[in-house]
C-alpha cells in the first residue's frame, strides 16, 4: 500500500514541481514564495478594483466578488453590467444566488442558447435588483406571467426589456407590467404570440408614453386598434417593426403617419394588406408637419424623418407611390452604398430610385454622350 | 545636487527640477518634465506652486514609497519624450509591466494616487489579465487576501468551459499540494484553525469524489478525459480502502472534519441553508470550478446520498459548532469505503492521528508521526 502511495505520491510532485515552475514563469513569481504578508492590497481602492474587474470576463467578475469580504462588498456595490449569456445548463441556479449580492446592477444580459431561466430567477432578481435599467430575458422559453408580475413590481425603473421568443407571456401579463414600467423606452415583443395582442398594445399605448422603439415582429395578432392606440399612445415612437404582422392595414400606417411625428425606421416586411395610400399618407404627413417638426427638433440630426423603410412583399404598392415616399424623406436610399429602402419581392418597384442614385446615372449617361 | 550647486552650471545644462517626498520622508528631485507627465505633481506645481526647492517639497501620496516612484518616473521619463512611435511605447510598456504581482499592485495603487491613468490603465490590465480565469483560492494566494468569507456568501461553483481538463487536473493537484504546505505549517497553531484547514483538504478530496451530481446546483457538463480520471481513481482506489479499513475507529478530528465536510455539501445543496462553517464552500467551490468536467464518477448511490443529506441536516440543526457523534463516524466510514473513494496522502496523515484517539488532535506526537508519515510520503 505504501508503495503504490510512494509511486503516486512521485506522480504529484513531478506535477507539482512543474506546476511551480509554470506558474512562476506566467504569474512573475507571485506565487512562489510565502514570504511576509503585504497588507496595503487589501485595502486597494474600490474604484481600482472595479476597474480592474471591469476589465475581465463575467464569470471572473462572479468569481472576484467571492475571493474575500472587501471585494465582495466593492464588486457588489459596484457592478453595473452583467451577461450570463454563456451559461449552457445553470443560469436559473446562478442567478438565484447572485441576484441578491448584485442589488446595484443596471443591465442584465439573461439571453440563452437553451432554455435555462425559471420564474423564481425572476422573482429572485425583482426582489433585489430594483435599479434594474436594462433586461434581456430573451429566448426565455420556460418563462410565464409570475415573471412579468414580479418585474412589475420589482423594476419600476425598466427601459429596456428584450423578452423576444418568450411563447409563453400572454397579455394579461404584459398589460400589468405596462402600468407599472411606464419609463420602458425600448421594447422587443418579437416572437411574442400570446403577449402581443391589441389588448397589450392598448395597455402601451396608455401606460408607456415614452416609449421610443417596439418590435413586433412575426406577432400576427396585432391589429390596427393596436397598432391605432399605439400611435395615438406613444408620441415618441421612432422605430417600429411591424414584420410579419399580416393584419395590418393601412389605417395603422395612417395612424403613425400622424401620431409618431418622429419615426425613424418602419418595418412593413410581409404586411400585404398595405396599398399606396400607406405611402401617400407617410409622405403626406411629412410635407404637413415639416414646420412643426423643426421647431421641435432644432439643430439635431433627425430632422430627415424617415431613415429606413422595409416594405418587402408588399406586392400591392406601384412605382409611383413610394416614389414620392423616397423623394419626400431624403434619408430613404436605394443606392448600393446607404440601402434603407428594402423592397425585395416587390418586382414592379424596381424602377424606384433614390436621388443619389439617380444623381451617379444621369452623369455616367453625360459621359457616355460626350464620348460620342 | 544642492539648490547651491545648480546656480553654477552652465546654462546648456540648466534644467529645472522638482522636489519630491515620498511618506517615508526621503526626499528627491526630479527633472521638471518628467515630473509634470504626473497630474497630481502638475496640479501642485501650477495651483500651488510647490516643488521649487527642498523646502517646500511636494508630498506625494502615502501609497507612493520610493521604489515605486522610481519605477513610475522610469515611466514618466519614457513617455514624456514626444518624438517615441507608438510601436515604440507599447513595446516599452510591455517590458515595464513584466514584474511580480505584488510590485504590480503597488505600482498600481501609486500610480492611481498621483492620477497617472496610462499607468493606471496599463497596470489594471495586466492585473485583469493575472485575476481572469482563476479560482477564488488561487486569487487569494496571488495576492495573499484573507479568506474571511462565511460559507453561505461563497457563491455558487460556476461552470468551466473552456479549460483543458488535463490542466486542470495538475491545478487541482497543485492545490491540494498548497493546501498540505499550508496545513503542516497551521499544525503548530490554534486547534480550531487547523480543524478549519483540514476541513477544507477533506471536503476538497470528497466534494473530488463526490462530483456533486446532484447535490450541487452549478455543475457539470462534458465527460472528456473521464477514462483517465476513472483509471487515477481505481488506482488509488485499492490503497485507499486498505487505509480506511485499518481504522476502525475514526478520531475525533475526523469525525469532525467529515462531518464538517458533508455539511459542507449539503449546504451547497439546499438554498438558504446557513452554517457557521468556514471555508468549507471554499473548497467545493475551488474543486468544483476545476472539475467541472464531469469527468469523475457520478453514479453516486442514491440511498447514500440521501443518507448523507439526511445526516447533514441533521447537523446542521445543531448548533453551528460540530458536534461528534458515533452515528456519524460509521457513516462517514461507510460513505467513504461505499464510495471507494479517492483517498491521497492527507487522509492517511488523518486517519494516523486516530491511533492517539486524543481529543487534541494535533499534539507534539501527532507532529512527530504527522512528519513521519509526510516524509514516506514524499519518496
Amino acid at each position: 500500500m505504501i508503495g503504490e502511495e510512494k509511486v503516486r505520491s512521485e506522480d504529484l510532485n513531478l506535477c507539482f514541481e512543474k506546476l511551480m515552475m509554470v506558474a512562476a514563469g506566467n504569474s512573475g513569481g507571485g506565487v512562489k514564495r510565502k514570504g511576509a504578508v503585504i497588507t496595503e492590497w487589501k485595502d486597494i481602492p474600490m474604484e481600482l478594483l472595479l476597474r480592474i474587474v471591469s476589465l475581465v470576463d463575467d464569470r471572473t467578475a462572479i468569481v472576484a466578488s467571492g475571493v474575500c469580504s472587501g471585494w465582495r462588498d466593492a464588486i457588489c456595490l459596484g457592478l453595473t453590467h452583467l451577461c450570463l449569456s454563456w451559461c449552457r445548463k445553470n443560469m436559473n441556479n446562478l442567478v438565484l444566488s447572485l441576484a441578491p449580492k448584485f442589488t446595484k446592477l443596471l443591465t442584465l444580459v439573461l439571453r440563452q442558447e437553451n432554455p435555462q431561466l425559471e420564474d423564481t430567477a425572476v422573482e429572485t432578481i425583482a426582489k433585489f435588483c430594483h435599479d434594474l435599467q436594462d433586461l434581456d430575458l430573451s429566448k426565455s422559453f420556460k418563462l410565464g406571467d409570475h415573471s412579468l408580475y414580479a418585474l412589475a413590481h420589482g423594476c419600476p425603473n425598466l427601459t429596456k426589456l428584450n423578452i423576444s421568443g418568450c411563447t409563453s407571456f400572454s397579455d394579461e401579463g404584459l398589460g400589468y407590467l405596462t402600468q407599472f414600467c411606464r419609463k420602458l423606452k425600448i421594447l422587443n415583443l418579437c416572437g411574442c404570440v400570446k403577449a402581443a395582442t391589441d389588448c397589450a398594445l392598448q395597455a402601451i399605448g396608455q401606460n408607456c408614453n415614452m416609449l421610443q422603439s417596439l418590435n413586433l415582429g412575426w406577432c400576427d395578432n396585432v391589429g390596427d386598434l393596436g397598432v391605432m392606440s399605439l400611435a395615438y399612445g406613444c408620441p415618441d415612437l421612432r422605430c417600429l417593426d411591424l414584420c410579419g404582422c399580416v393584419r395590418i392595414t393601412d389605417d395603422s400606417v395612417i395612424a403613425l403617419a400622424n401620431g409618431c411625428l418622429h419615426l425613424r425606421s418602419l418595418g412593413l416586411y410581409y404586411c400585404r394588406n398595405i396599398t399606396d395610400r400607406a405611402m401617400y399618407s407617410l409622405a403626406h404627413s411629412r410635407v404637413k408637419n415639416k414646420a412643426s417638426i423643426w421647431q421641435s427638433m432644432k439643430g439635431r440630426y433627425d430632422e430627415e424623418g424617415l431613415r429606413s423603410l422595409n416594405i418587402s412583399q408588399c406586392t400591392a404598392l406601384t412605382p409611383s407611390a413610394v416614389q414620392a415616399l423616397c423623394d419626400t424623406f431624403p434619408a430613404l436610399h436605394t443606392c448600393s452604398g446607404r440601402h434603407s429602402l428594402v423592397m425585395s419581392g416587390c418586382l414592379n418597384l424596381t424602377s424606384v430610385h433614390c436621388a443619389c442614385a439617380v444623381q451617379s446615372h444621369r452623369t455616367l449617361n453625360s459621359i457616355l454622350h460626350t464620348a460620342h | 545636487m544642492s539648490e547651491v550647486d545648480m546656480a553654477v552650471i552652465k546654462p546648456e545644462m540648466m534644467k529645472s527640477y522638482i522636489w519630491l517626498h515620498t511618506a517615508d520622508g526621503s526626499i528627491q528631485q526630479v527633472e521638471q518634465e518628467v515630473a509634470m507627465f504626473c497630474p497630481m505633481i502638475c496640479h501642485e506645481v501650477i495651483q500651488k506652486g510647490m516643488g521649487s526647492s527642498k523646502n517646500y517639497a511636494i508630498s506625494l501620496p502615502q501609497r507612493v514609497n520610493p521604489a515605486m516612484l522610481s519605477l513610475i518616473l522610469d515611466y514618466c521619463r519614457f513617455h514624456q519624450v514626444p518624438g517615441r512611435s507608438n510601436k515604440e511605447r507599447k513595446s516599452f510598456d510591455e517590458k515595464f509591466i513584466r514584474m511580480d504581482t505584488k510590485r504590480l499592485c503597488e505600482l498600481t495603487s501609486a500610480a492611481d494616487s498621483l492620477q497617472l491613468k496610462p499607468l493606471v490603465d496599463l497596470t489594471s490590465r495586466a492585473l485583469a489579465r493575472i485575476i481572469e480565469g482563476k479560482s477564488p483560492e488561487e486569487i487569494r494566494e496571488i495576492f495573499h487576501l484573507p479568506d474571511d468569507l462565511t460559507e453561505e456568501e461563497k457563491l455558487e461553483p460556476l461552470k468551466n468551459t473552456t479549460d483543458d481538463p488535463r490542466i486542470r487536473l495538475l491545478n487541482r493537484l497543485y492545490a491540494k499540494k498548497r493546501k498540505e504546505l499550508k496545513e503542516r505549517q497551521k499544525l503548530k497553531n490554534i486547534e480550531v484553525e487547523e480543524e478549519r484547514v483540514d476541513d477544507r483538504s477533506v471536503d476538497d478530496l470528497l466534494s473530488f469524489i463526490n462530483g456533486d451530481n446532484g447535490d450541487s446546483k452549478g455543475i457539470k457538463n462534458s465527460k472528456s478525459k473521464k477514462k483517465n480520471r476513472r483509471r487515477k481513481d481505481q488506482q488509488k482506489n485499492t490503497s485507499a480502502n486498505e487505509a480506511i479499513k485499518n481504522h476502525n475507529k475514526e478520531p475525533n478530528g475526523l469525525n469532525q472534519v467529515c462531518c464538517s465536510a458533508e455539511v459542507g455539501q449539503t449546504v451547497r445543496a439546499g438554498v438558504g441553508a446557513t452554517s457557521n462553517l468556514h471555508d468549507v464552500e471554499d473548497d467545493i467551490f475551488d474543486n468544483k470550478n476545476e472539475l467541472d468536467d464531469g469527468d469523475i464518477d457520478d453514479e453516486i448511490d442514491p440511498a447514500l446520498k440521501e443518507k448523507i443529506d439526511r445526516y447533514c441536516s441533521y447537523e446542521l440543526r445543531k448548533s453551528s459548532k460540530l458536534t461528534v457523534s458515533n452515528e456519524v463516524t460509521m457513516e462517514v466510514e461507510d460513505f467513504a469505503r461505499r464510495l471507494n473513494s479517492d483517498w491521497p496522502e492527507r487522509m492517511q496523515e488523518i486517519l494516523s492521528f486516530g491511533h492517539e484517539r486524543k481529543p487534541v488532535h494535533f499534539s507534539l506526537n501527532g507532529n512527530g508521526s504527522l512528519r513521519r508519515y509526510a516524509n514516506s510520503e514524499q519518496r
